[in-house]
């Protein structure tokens, strides 16, 4: 029975070892599901999907302009932004089919970071992209999103997007193109 | 003891099972992972006109598909519109010189889908800068790829990549510097 105590230590350090590993690599992969979400939000606006876009966030989702202003609260509003969405910036899409709209949502810098076992926050900057009439693709805005996520069934979520979209904006090319608007 | 033995067996079963499923995970994670790699590793091969390098990111009977007509299928035909890419676009360019060309690919928004039987499927943005004389730096095209990708003995390959560029594309650019046609 005395023998079996001599590996023991060793044992307890192999798993804490491997423990801190594994949490290390499990937080690597939970930064880069989020960092996937943060894509799959611009494909669902560019695509001016509502149902995908609506499933992108949680059940209580926020969508916030400049961190202040509530523009959708919960995913029956979120899909009803999309619909409006789809109506304003895809007017030539037939339902049902996948078509993209005037703006492109080019997203880069993701920074994530995890603040619990379910929750998380990020900021990424988000550059529009239109096309200027008889100019070719121009730069409409470069802003941020600044976000936090929950993971509901093992899937990440936004639970609050709040949009930063003016701090550089071409308001003229916006007015030309019809962006500008409630 | 009996009773010792049985509880370490459960937490045995309970340890496997958890490190089963976490692999699984770590296994998607490292795939998206390798074919985001991918996408940036076309652009690079893009970039530098390097015909050996934009083929080897192609399956062996990868398919390069622009306007819904199959540009090129196999590396054979692949390298060769690489090599031809390089004349059009990287003319100074020395034969086996390490060089950029006139544009750059700014892979953005991957989107990855798993099919879980060694293929995936995936979509990412593809934003084509080019110097503009006496401006600088200028969006030529804002497109995307839609793409198919296969695993083969561990390494992602692209099988099919469907190239939209003509969404968005400033054709007077294009043609003032002289690379008019398709970008």
């Amino acid at each position: 029975m005395k023998k079996m105590w001599i590996p023991f230590p060793c044992a307890l350090a192999l798993i804490l070892m491997s423990i801190g590993t594994a949490g290390e690599l499990e937080d690597v992969i939970e930064k880069h599901e989020i960092r996937q979400l943060m894509n799959r939000y611009s494909l669902a606006i560019d695509l001016t999907d509502p149902e995908a876009y609506a499933s992108v966030f949680t059940d209580d989702g926020e969508l916030v302009l400049a961190g202040e202003m509530v523009i959708a609260k919960g995913r029956e509003a979120l899909m009803a932004q999309a619909q409006s969405d789809k109506e304003r910036f895809n007017p030539g899409a037939k339902d049902g089919t996948r078509s993209f709209m005037v703006m492109r949502s080019v997203l880069t810098n993701p920074v994530v970071t995890l603040t619990g076992e379910d929750s998380a926050t990020g900021i990424s900057y988000i550059q529009i992209v239109v096309d200027q009439e008889g100019v070719g693709p121009v730069i409409l805005s470069q802003g941020r999103y600044e976000d936090e996520y929950r993971k509901v069934d093992g899937n990440w979520l936004i639970a609050r997007r709040s949009l930063f979209t003016t701090d550089m904006a071409n308001f003229e090319v916006a007015q030309d193109l019809g962006l500008l608007g409630p | 003891m009996k009773t010792i033995r049985s509880f370490m067996a459960l937490a045995a079963a309970i340890t496997l099972s958890v490190a089963i499923a976490s692999a699984s995970e770590t296994e998607d994670f490292a795939d998206r992972f390798m074919i985001e790699e991918l996408m940036y590793r076309y652009a690079l091969a893009h970039d530098l006109t390097d015909p050996e390098a934009y083929a080897a990111v192609f399956a062996e009977d990868g398919e390069l598909v622009a306007g819904g007509i199959v540009v090129a299928k196999g590396r054979e035909a692949l390298m060769a519109q690489a090599v031809d890419d390089r004349e059009r676009y990287n003319p100074g360019a020395r034969d086996g010189e390490r060089s950029f060309m006139v544009m750059r690919h700014i892979i953005t928004n991957p989107v990855i889908t798993l099919n879980g039987d060694g293929t995936a499927s995936g979509i990412c943005y593809s934003q084509i800068v080019v110097q503009e004389p006496g401006v600088g730096p200028q969006i030529l095209s804002q497109g995307r790829y839609e793409d198919e990708y296969v695993k083969q003995d561990g390494e992602w390959f692209i099988s099919r990549r469907e190239i939209f560029i003509a969404d968005m594309a400033n054709y007077e650019l294009a043609a003032e510097i002289g690379i008019g046609g398709q970008p």
